[in-house]
Formats: structure tokens, C-alpha cells, sequence
């Protein structure tokens, strides 16, 4: 088992590079394209929920780690609380009208995730646990 | 980013790149300029793009929106594997055309709406 750690500022800049690393080191490990995309978004769509909703003041710590089957992904953050697990998914829109421009990063995070685990820390942290199948 | 004109109020847009906050953030602005104002029907070719997030798909609902507003529609075509796999995880295809090739795409468009 290998474990990085990538800690960012709860900016987009900083965001971007913090995308461009994780990039950079799930090629260096080899993953085939599949789990890697999946990893890639999994990233992409919690980091980006977390800058836009979460309102954190502090750095963005994601750890990273590869196992023989599955990676684990855990970002802790100190914004709002949020616990996606309680979040509904947006019902499959019938029209362009009614459809509702939300919700879809946790939806697609759930269905990347093979499981997904949440916990608000005794430092009022969130803390949210994916893992992915390689 | 380019964009050609196929006929009146008709143009085809290529996309190229990642379609993720960062991607959105580069060209959002341009792709509405293209299509919203003129109200231009628009195929989209993502065959350039090979990674898709919701900031992607959220930009392709609201252009798709606008225009459907202004009486034009939108469709895409080209997706590549992990693009093809994100937009059938939340069922696109309901809200926008997702063809398979340019000529499909032309004519999703181009047939009158009932």
C-alpha cells in the first residue's frame, strides 16, 4: 500500500494545480483508463462541491491511497457540514425545462464510488472517504 | 475551441480538452457567445474531449436551455469512452440528442419539432 497526501488552499487556482498533481500521479502509477478517470472525477467533483458550498477557511487535505484493488480517496475539509450520503439524488429530469442544473456531482461521485463513508470530525472537520476499484 | 458555420443560424462547435471546473472556466464564455445570442442550432463535436465532470455537463444543459428558449436546439456528437460513460450515468440523453456521428447529429437538429 502507497499513501500521498495532496493539500491545497481552498482556491481555484490552487485547485487546479492540486487536479494537475493527482493527474500526474495516477499516470506515474500506471492505472488503466478506466479507474483512473474515475479517480480523476471523483477528485474533480468533491474539491469542486467543497470550494463552491463549503466555505473553507483552511487548506483541503486529500489522501491518497492505492491498494491492490482500490484506492482510497479521503478529503477533510473545514467548511459547512455537508454529508452527501444524506443528499438525494435529482430525479432524471424529462425536459431541458424542468431540469434541475444541481446535484450532479454527488450523484456521479456515488456511482464512481464503490463506497463512500462520512464522518464530521471532534475538530468539526468534514470528512469524506471514497473508494475506488481499480 | 472552434467554431464553423454550416448555414443560416447553423454551426458546428468543437470542443477540445477537459471538460472539468478548470476546462468550463477557459471557454464557458466563448461557447455561449457562439451559439446563445444568434440563437445558432449547434452540433457539438467532443470527440477532442476526453474527460467530461458535472461542471461540463451543467454547461451543456444551460447552452442547450438558452437556446431552446430561442427557438434553436443543440446536439452533440463524438463522445469518447469516459464522456460516453459520465453523460449515461446521469441519462443526458434525455435532455440533449447524444449521436453518434455528425451526420446524426445534423439532423437531430434539423428535422422540424413537432
Amino acid at each position: 500500500m502507497e499513501r500521498y497526501q495532496i493539500v491545497f488552499a481552498p482556491n481555484l487556482p490552487a485547485f487546479y494545480e492540486a487536479s494537475a498533481t493527482l493527474r500526474g500521479l495516477l499516470a506515474e502509477k500506471g492505472l488503466a483508463a478506466k479507474p483512473r478517470s474515475d479517480v480523476e472525477l471523483a477528485f474533480e467533483e468533491v474539491a469542486a462541491n467543497i470550494l463552491k458550498h463549503g466555505s473553507p477557511v483552511h487548506d483541503i487535505d486529500v489522501q491518497i491511497s492505492f491498494q491492490a484493488d482500490h484506492v482510497i480517496l479521503t478529503f477533510e475539509d473545514d467548511g459547512l457540514p455537508f454529508n452527501p450520503l444524506l443528499h438525494r439524488d435529482p430525479d432524471v429530469p424529462e425536459s431541458l425545462d424542468e431540469a434541475q442544473i444541481g446535484g450532479l456531482g454527488v450523484m456521479i461521485v456515488k456511482q464512481v464510488a464503490s463506497r463512500v463513508e462520512y464522518s464530521r470530525t471532534p475538530q468539526q472537520h468534514n470528512r469524506l472517504t471514497l473508494e475506488i476499484s481499480v | 475551441m472552434e467554431v464553423v458555420n454550416l448555414g443560416e443560424r447553423l454551426v458546428k462547435v468543437t470542443l477540445t480538452g477537459r471538460l472539468d471546473t478548470q476546462g468550463v472556466d477557459r471557454l464557458e464564455t466563448r461557447f455561449i457567445a457562439a451559439v446563445v445570442p444568434a440563437a445558432n442550432n449547434a452540433i457539438v463535436d467532443l470527440s477532442g474531449v476526453n474527460f467530461v465532470a458535472s461542471m461540463g455537463i451543467r454547461m451543456l444543459i444551460a447552452v442547450a436551455r438558452s437556446l431552446k428558449q430561442r427557438q434553436a436546439r443543440l446536439a452533440l456528437f463524438g463522445t469518447t469512452a469516459q464522456v460516453k460513460d459520465v453523460f449515461e450515468a446521469v441519462s443526458l440523453h434525455k435532455l440533449i440528442p447524444v449521436c453518434a456521428t455528425e451526420t446524426d447529429a445534423l439532423a437531430s437538429i434539423t428535422i422540424p419539432q413537432a
